[in-house]
């Protein structure tokens, strides 16, 4: 399978990705090579400052590697400029953040609507519809107009879970999803996210250093100091 | 969204708001103060159906202007255009209780032509009348039938009018050979009221007097005044002064709000980058946010400025000349005012915004 083949719909292809961070003193990613296919369940795993999030927020072209190349869905990262990533981060991948980030002063369904006026038809009821039905899919539906301040940890997170829906990705990222959450919540966070990622065929990359959540992906990366240590079935 | 963010800091929004109003409303009080000097000129010109005013040339305030009764008439009459005037003495002189009172001396003639403007009692008859303008009547707490002592000569006030000059109704009317007398400027007046003989421009008229006449000049409007006074230019460049003053402090206040809002929201704007949104929506964000708040201070700012201009007519002695007008104008500059300094002061923040890398906001605690 050649590597267009593979980053077709939600692959992801990354060849020798180079990140240093605090002027070059800091190697965060350390000429790293990583093949995902697409609707593939993967979890990254490792100790904390080993790099996880650093990839993860390559793959949302949220962050630039130093040298390397990193495809998502067939698109060069590297190719892209200005409007292009916004675009990116908006069409292409769905970020769900270790805390959430839900805008307070928002709503559950006005936060889902967030990454929908991105696309500049903010005032499309439509939006709002598409938003309610995904608060409905993730369990929320009676929660619409609940502050995020007045949802527990486990309904935020399924908050910021539809938010990132919101633009059907066809890659799903989610940096240490369940640290926040206890186990029991935790469980129930990865089923949603499994189910949801079967239902829409995408791509679910999850970073965590919980050894029994990366046992439910169906393939585990392990790193280490910036680099791919291991890559057990 | 942009409500919402306003209304999440809503103190600080309403604080903002209100140092920016305290300029917008100077503007609007000002500025309708202004506005009603300009009408009561324009009105002033206007009155008794008049079409211009005739002063002495080259004085620098209306009420030294001092021209020879009779001489002046004469020269005016022999203008073809010219179908009447009307010659008037002003003086501002002290009457009990106030320290000084406007006085305009007018042939008894002109005040009775003038009765219908009597609101009670009756136009002047002989020599030792008076009647005297609402504000003055009130100022001076006299009523019909009583006295009033203007230099050694006691008068008999048989009259109170009203007039849309506001300077008018501050003044005692007397008759005008008795004001000559009181003031020792026998034959001589301040002003003629010219009075045009139909289909004639005023404008037209006022340049062939000025041009026939070496020692006076015409005023044909409000915009013409200038040539005699510069109040009303004083008047508009105040304005102009506060506009520029507010748009300064009003945009570091703004601009240092803005900012803190900003940064308080790094964490936020940067999420909103990861999702997607582009530089210029948030910058668009934050300048919505800006002129927001300007709005906000212009409408605190007009009601605010309509309450101090109307407290300004009725403070003693400014309510013998100040009469606000709230027409468009006031309230257009103060919102120009405040739409400026908003986007002076939200651009900066917004350019800081837009600025901000998601990963770095993404890490801000």
């Amino acid at each position: 399978m050649n590597s267009t083949d593979q980053c077709h719909h939600g692959g992801i292809l990354a060849r020798g990705l180079v990140k240093h961070y605090e002027g070059g003193r800091v190697k965060a990613l350390d000429e790293l090579d990583l093949d995902i296919t697409s609707g593939e369940f993967v979890a990254i795993c490792g100790p904390s400052g080993c790099g996880k999030s650093t990839l993860l927020n390559m793959i949302a072209a949220i962050d630039r590697p130093d040298a390397g190349r990193i495809e998502v869905g067939g698109t060069d990262l590297s190719l892209l400029r200005g409007q292009a990533v916004d675009e990116f981060r908006a069409l292409a991948v769905g970020m769900v953040f270790q805390l959430h980030n839900l805008l307070p002063n928002l709503s559950a369904i006005e936060n889902v609507q967030v990454p929908m006026m991105s696309r500049c038809d903010a005032h499309r009821s439509s939006n709002r519809d598409t938003a309610a039905g995904l608060l409905d899919r993730v369990g929320l539906g009676d929660r619409l107009t609940a502050l995020p301040t007045t949802l527990s940890g486990g309904e935020r997170q399924r908050v910021a879970i539809a938010r990132a829906l919101a633009n059907q990705p066809r890659v799903l990222l989610a940096d240490e999803p369940t640290g926040a959450l206890d186990s029991k919540s935790g469980d129930r966070l990865f089923d949603l996210l499994d189910e949801l990622r079967r239902e829409r065929r995408m791509t679910l990359v999850v970073v965590t250093h919980d050894a029994r959540v990366a046992a439910r992906a169906e393939r585990i990366v392990s790193m280490v100091d910036g680099r791919i240590t291991a890559e057990p079935l | 969204m942009t409500l919402r963010n306003l209304d999440r800091q809503r103190m600080r929004t309403l604080l903002t708001a209100m140092g920016v109003a305290v300029g917008t409303a100077s503007i609007v009080a000002f500025g309708s103060i202004a506005r009603g000097l300009w009408a009561s000129t324009q009105a002033s010109l206007r009155f008794n159906q008049g079409d211009l005013m005739v002063f002495q040339r080259g004085v620098s305030a209306d009420i030294f202007s001092s021209l020879d009764e009779r001489e002046t008439t004469a020269a005016l009459l022999a203008d073809p255009a010219v179908e009447r005037v009307t010659p008037a003495l002003w003086q501002v002189m002290p009457v009990w209780p106030t320290p000084f009172c406007f006085i305009i001396g007018l042939p008894i003639e002109e005040v009775q032509r003038n009765a219908d403007r009597i609101v009670a009692g009756r136009a002047i008859d002989s020599g030792n009348e008076v009647v005297l303008g609402a504000v003055a009547a009130k100022t001076l707490r006299r009523v019909v039938g009583e006295k009033v002592q203007i230099s050694h000569r006691v008068f008999t006030i048989v009259g109170i009018f009203e007039t849309d000059v506001v300077f008018f109704n501050a003044a005692i009317v007397v008759p005008l050979p008795s004001l000559q007398e009181v003031c020792k400027k026998a034959g001589q007046v301040t002003n003629f009221q010219v009075m045009l003989k139909p289909g004639i421009d005023p404008r037209n008229a006022a340049n062939q007097l000025e041009r026939a006449n070496a020692k006076i000049v015409a005023v044909a409007g409000a915009d013409q005044y200038r040539k005699v006074d510069q109040g009303l230019e004083i008047a508009n460049s105040v304005v102009g002064v506060i506009g520029f003053l507010s748009i300064v402090i009003g945009g570091v206040i703004v601009m240092n709000t803005m900012w803190m809002s900003v940064h308080e929201r790094t964490r936020e704007i940067g999420v909103l980058r990861a999702l997607g949104w582009q530089s210029r929506r948030i910058v668009t964000m934050v300048m919505i946010e800006a002129t927001g708040v300007g709005l906000l201070a212009w409408v605190i700012g007009s009601f605010g400025g309509v309450g101090l201009a109307m407290l300004s007519a009725r403070l003693p002695i400014a309510d013998q000349f100040v009469d606000p007008v709230f027409d468009w104008q006031p309230f257009a500059w103060a919102m120009a005012v405040a739409v400026v300094l908003s986007a002076l002061g939200g651009s900066l923040p917004a350019w800081r915004a837009s600025r901000i890398s998601p990963v770095e906001a993404l890490r801000y605690e």
